[in-house]
């Protein structure tokens, strides 16, 4: 479960990054986060996961407070973020190796985990590489490998599909959706609305910082009353007339 | 200066020395200079006291001339040692090039750009050495307008020829690396050897030189500036260009010079368009095994281990593994024992019953440990902080600083790793120095142990400062890595602040003329305390400043 509260980030000037946002994303669902490019949705996952602090408000994951217990809540989450390129000069196995130190697995569980999940994304023949020679979908592989190796209940996701093959974004949806019915929290993020359309139990739409709609998809096309329309279509009117 | 040449240069640079928009951190920046130059000035007393002391000695023979010739000499020699590391960041480690191919750029100004870049690089290495060389000799020379005019011309071709040397070995090095598979091994590798080779016929030329030269050496009327110039043979021209600014022959020997480094420059961009563009492409493309690995070597390799442990290994294994890392943290350690190896092999084979012999002799006297002691834990506290692990460390995350504040793993645990990676290569770089001191030197092992025992305290101290520095003020916006290292000031500020401190030590204990025991007591109490407190403040406040660090 991931509750925001009038949480507020502005950086430097008076424009609001993330405005007064409140949210709550209940166990149990896949939540899509939607907006445009910068419409606030990686600042607040930033806030979400303790990479930026909140000027006001408060986060809580899994009933833990981000800002004042943060390794506790930390501990809770995993956190895919929007850009694969990290730890290039390591191999797969080093890289997976390292998470599953950070968050404390045993040796037996992390095997088991590494070799599940290297069969799943099929990246069984690549693990002893080093990160840099992979393309840009392994890359991404590789990060969401080494975010479920501690199997954490609150999964944050953003921009997961970006650059994924179709396989690799199938085997991603189902995962979210088995994790998910397992009674835990998926969240992610995007600006395709066909991801969302297909796998959300619930969407939030942002811009400009403000939270525009909050809900099913289904009710998101009768608050804005265009039955038959595109959610496209939806989406583009909501985002640019705000 | 060609337009479009102009113009990529700028944009070169620019990408690289970014100052910041935001009034605070502009204010910061520059009070870092400041601070900085401050650091600076006693250096430069003493250097302008030296070298204005051995200009009178020198005038007392009618060998002024040598400070020149000595001075342009040396400043070639430093400018060629530094630029083979220049070079090799800016031509193949700044990741520019492919971005640059695919405009309507010509080769020869890429190579231009990059070549001039270096040699503003340079401009600073020389205005430390050379500048203060050339001011000293004018004033105390009475040289007129000319003599200033010479000296600027001077000053500002010198670096040509070293940088044209550097290139072309770094180049014919590089453009055999591309054939390699694992490319960042290779390049690593060739870099050291492009280092060793450098280094090696520098001193081979410095030796034949002395050689050749020990029998003159009485001569009088400037005639050493022929000898010493020698190992770089077109800075003999500079040199007799300034002492000859009066008269005609200074015009041509300046001339000369100028027309020399050009020449330089040309073969530079004949010999770059053969070799340069077929070796640098590629540079980040690396091959992959698309090797399974087996459920047994799996089990073997995922051991759990502790946090702090996987942490350092995993600082430890970047480092080696980025080139750009790799030269300038790693290597870096193994680079004072052969500069205190070089004086050694050069000195010809004549002067070894005075030269070396004697300083052995010297080191074996009583009294005079204690003095070797402070020496080396004054060396060490230099040494430590100059491969810039631990100033560098924030730093060196860059974009990628958000991991460290997402992930369960408190600050004050991930400040410590750091500090241990950079303390583990620091111990690395003792003991090499060590082998050095204790087979060459031959300084008894005891002592030597007991040295490096201290002077463990001299390396924390260091790695401290230099993530202190860090944390205040971490250059994260860098694209590629050498920027992170090589254009980070706070490496210059901690190496700043610990040879002050070493210098401090050194003439503390001087002036209190303390016996061994002392020494060591006083050092371990003095330096154990000011880790403490360092530690005490990184724990406190140093885990607050990184939480509150965003990119």
């Amino acid at each position: 479960m991931i509750e925001l509260s009038k949480v507020t980030k502005s950086f430097n000037s008076a424009v609001k990054a993330v405005d007064n946002i409140d949210l709550k994303v209940e166990s149990g669902e896949i939540f899509g986060f939607l907006g445009p490019n910068g419409a606030g949705k990686t600042t607040t996952i930033k806030m979400m996961t303790g990479i930026l602090a909140p000027d006001n408000g408060s986060i809580l994951i899994d009933g833990l407070d981000i800002s004042k217990d943060p390794l506790k809540a930390k501990k809770q989450f995993g956190f895919v973020p929007d850009s694969p390129n990290m730890f290039l000069k390591l191999k797969g196995f080093e890289y997976l190796n390292f998470m599953s130190d950070i968050y404390d697995v045993p040796t037996k569980e992390r095997k088991e985990k590494i070799e599940m999940l290297s069969n799943r994304f099929e990246m069984t023949k690549a693990l002893g590489d080093q990160i840099q020679s992979y393309s840009h979908g392994m890359r991404q592989k590789i990060i969401i490998m080494g975010v479920l190796i501690h199997n954490p209940s609150v999964w944050i996701l953003d921009e997961p599909m970006t650059g994924l093959d179709p396989r690799a974004s199938f085997t991603l949806k189902e995962m979210m959706r088995e994790h998910a019915d397992k009674g835990n929290t998926v969240f992610f993020s995007t600006h395709v609305l066909d991801v969302a359309e297909k796998i959300c139990d619930r969407v939030a739409v942002i811009n400009k910082g403000k939270l525009l709609f909050c809900g099913k998809l289904d009710e998101m096309k009768a608050h804005f009353k265009v039955q038959g329309e595109s959610l496209e279509k939806i989406f583009l009117d909501m985002t640019e007339h705000e | 200066m060609n337009k479009k040449l102009l113009i990529l240069t700028i944009a070169l640079m620019k990408n690289g020395f970014s100052f910041p928009k935001e009034k605070s951190k502009k204010i910061k920046k520059i009070l870092l200079f400041v601070v900085l130059a401050l650091s600076l000035l006693p250096m430069a007393y003493g250097i302008i006291t030296f070298l204005t002391s051995a200009y009178d000695e020198l005038a007392k023979v009618g060998e002024e001339g040598v400070l020149l010739s000595l001075g342009i000499a040396v400043s070639a020699f430093v400018i060629f040692f530094f630029g083979l590391f220049y070079t090799m960041n800016t031509f193949y480690f700044s990741d520019d090039v492919e971005n640059l191919l695919p405009l309507p750029i010509k080769s020869s100004h890429i190579l231009g750009a990059k070549f001039i870049i270096v040699t503003v690089f340079e401009y600073l290495t020389g205005s430390l050495i050379f500048l203060p060389i050339l001011i000293v000799y004018g004033a105390k020379s009475g040289g007129g307008v000319l003599y200033y005019v010479y000296a600027l011309l001077i000053f500002l071709t010198l670096p040509v020829i070293p940088i044209v040397l550097d290139s072309v070995i770094v180049m014919i090095i590089m453009r055999f690396t591309n054939l390699a598979k694992n490319k960042d091994a290779f390049r690593t590798i060739s870099a050291v050897i492009a280092i060793i080779f450098g280094v090696g016929v520098s001193t081979m030329s410095q030796r034949f030189v002395l050689n050749q030269g020990a029998g003159h050496t009485q001569l009088g009327n400037n005639s050493l500036v022929a000898i010493t110039s020698n190992i770089f043979p077109a800075s003999k021209l500079g040199a007799l260009g300034l002492i000859n600014h009066g008269n005609l022959s200074g015009l041509v020997y300046t001339g000369l010079f100028i027309i020399v480094s050009l020449l330089g420059f040309y073969l530079f961009l004949l010999l770059g368009n053969k070799l340069y563009f077929k070796g640098v492409t590629g540079v980040s493309v690396s091959s992959s095994s698309k090797k399974q690995i087996s459920s047994a070597e799996l089990s073997r390799k995922s051991i759990r281990s502790t946090v702090i442990k996987s942490y350092v290994l995993k600082e430890l294994r970047i480092l080696f593994r980025t080139p750009a890392f790799f030269i300038n943290c790693i290597l870096m350690n193994f680079i004072w024992p052969i500069m205190l190896l070089i004086p050694i092999l050069t000195q010809p084979k004549s002067m070894n019953g005075n030269g070396i012999g004697a300083m052995v002799g010297l080191l074996q006297t009583e009294g005079i440990t204690g003095m070797v002691f402070v020496a080396f834990f004054g060396a060490m506290l230099f040494v430590s902080s100059s491969n810039g692990i631990a100033a560098t460390s924030i730093s060196r995350e860059g974009e990628n600083i958000f991991f460290n504040k997402y992930i369960p793993v408190n600050y004050k645990t991930q400040i410590m790793a750091k500090v241990i990676t950079g303390v583990i290569m620091g111990i690395v770089g003792m003991l090499s120095i060590s082998i050095v001191a204790v087979i060459v030197l031959k300084l008894p092992l005891p002592l030597m142990a007991l040295i490096c025992v201290t002077s463990f305290l001299a390396i924390l101290f260091s790695n401290f400062v230099g993530i202190i520095i860090d944390l205040f003020n971490p250059k994260l916006h860098w694209d590629n890595e050498q920027k992170a290292i090589k254009q980070n000031l706070n490496l210059v500020l901690s190496m700043a602040i610990c040879v002050a401190f070493g210098g401090l030590t050194i003439f503390a204990v001087i002036k209190l003329n303390l016996n061994l025991i002392q020494i060591v007591v006083s050092l371990v109490a003095v330096y154990g305390l000011l880790d403490s407190l360092l530690y005490l403040f990184l724990k406190k406040i140093g885990s607050k400043i990184f939480s509150k660090i965003e990119y």
